[in-house]
């Protein structure tokens, strides 16, 4: 089983432990988005010639840089995504508004004690992750799917 | 990507959009809250705390009802497009709400 697989499942065992814990729920959130993050970072480098090199190579991801872009493809100024299959164009940006979502919501189930965080709001978070890990296969061969993942590696740069 | 400060979003004309885009929800919504802030990078962002009834926040339901909600409203309100916003979707169920009442969910 792959570490994101394995990650994925830890996630979704924390999230249904009974009795919950708050502690619990916040574990399963964290999890759930470092799940997102290492699915992500496993097959934007699939086409890596080298398999032996794919984990090195996933060390140049960063969290900062994958939000920014799974923000950027949400944005229908920069990526209009004309002409693409709208089935497909809803996926992917329902992937990135999730990877950037969970980013914020790990943020606040590692960080953020000033507010409880209730099982409810914890089973959505860990689904969402769930979401993603059943919809990427059925659209990751899609071209506009591998820009995305591609830059996920890669700034912006204007200049 | 330019972002426009917070100060200068058109609260009203926001509200309006919002309000719209509450309309073509379906029932498994009860509640649509939001505030304006910065997310955990300093970027201006839209945070809409959505309360869900209870049988949309199964763990049959929750994924899909959630996803829903957050489609709709995404695309109606348009929050980077139109407003310079990062979007983010929070749910939580009508009996947790009504379990630890928080305002920001009001």
């Amino acid at each position: 089983m792959a570490y994101h697989d394995e990650l994925m499942a830890h996630a979704l065992n924390l999230i249904h432990f009974s009795p919950p814990s708050e502690m619990l729920l916040r574990r399963a959130v964290s999890a759930a988005y470092y799940a997102v993050f290492h699915l992500l970072i496993f097959e934007s480098t699939q086409h890596w010639d080298n398999p032996a090199l794919r984990t090195a190579l996933g060390r140049g991801y960063d969290h900062g840089l994958m939000r920014s872009t799974s923000n950027r493809v949400l944005d229908g100024r920069e990526f209009p995504y004309t002409n693409e299959d709208p089935r497909v164009v809803a996926t992917l940006r329902d992937i990135a508004q999730g990877f950037s979502q969970l980013q914020q919501d790990r943020h606040f189930a590692d960080y953020n004690l000033t507010q409880p965080l209730d099982p409810g709001t914890a089973l959505s978070q860990v689904k969402r992750a769930e979401k993603i890990f059943l919809t990427l296969p059925l659209i990751k061969n899609e071209n506009i799917v591998q820009e995305y993942l591609t830059l996920l590696l890669v700034k912006n740069r204007t200049a | 990507m330019s972002h426009i400060p917070v100060g200068f979003i058109h609260q009203g004309a926001l509200q309006e959009a919002v309000n719209k885009a509450k309309s073509a929800l379906g029932p498994e919504v009860r509640h649509v809250a939001y505030r304006i802030g910065e997310d955990n990078t300093g970027t201006p962002s839209i945070f809409f705390r959505i309360t869900m009834q209870d049988f949309a926040m199964t763990e049959a339901t929750v994924s899909d009802s959630t996803g829903r909600v957050a489609t709709v409203l995404f695309d109606q309100i348009r929050p980077l497009e139109n407003w310079g916003l990062r979007p983010y979707f929070n749910f939580r169920s009508a009996s947790e709400q009504q379990k630890r009442p928080d305002p920001d969910w009001l």
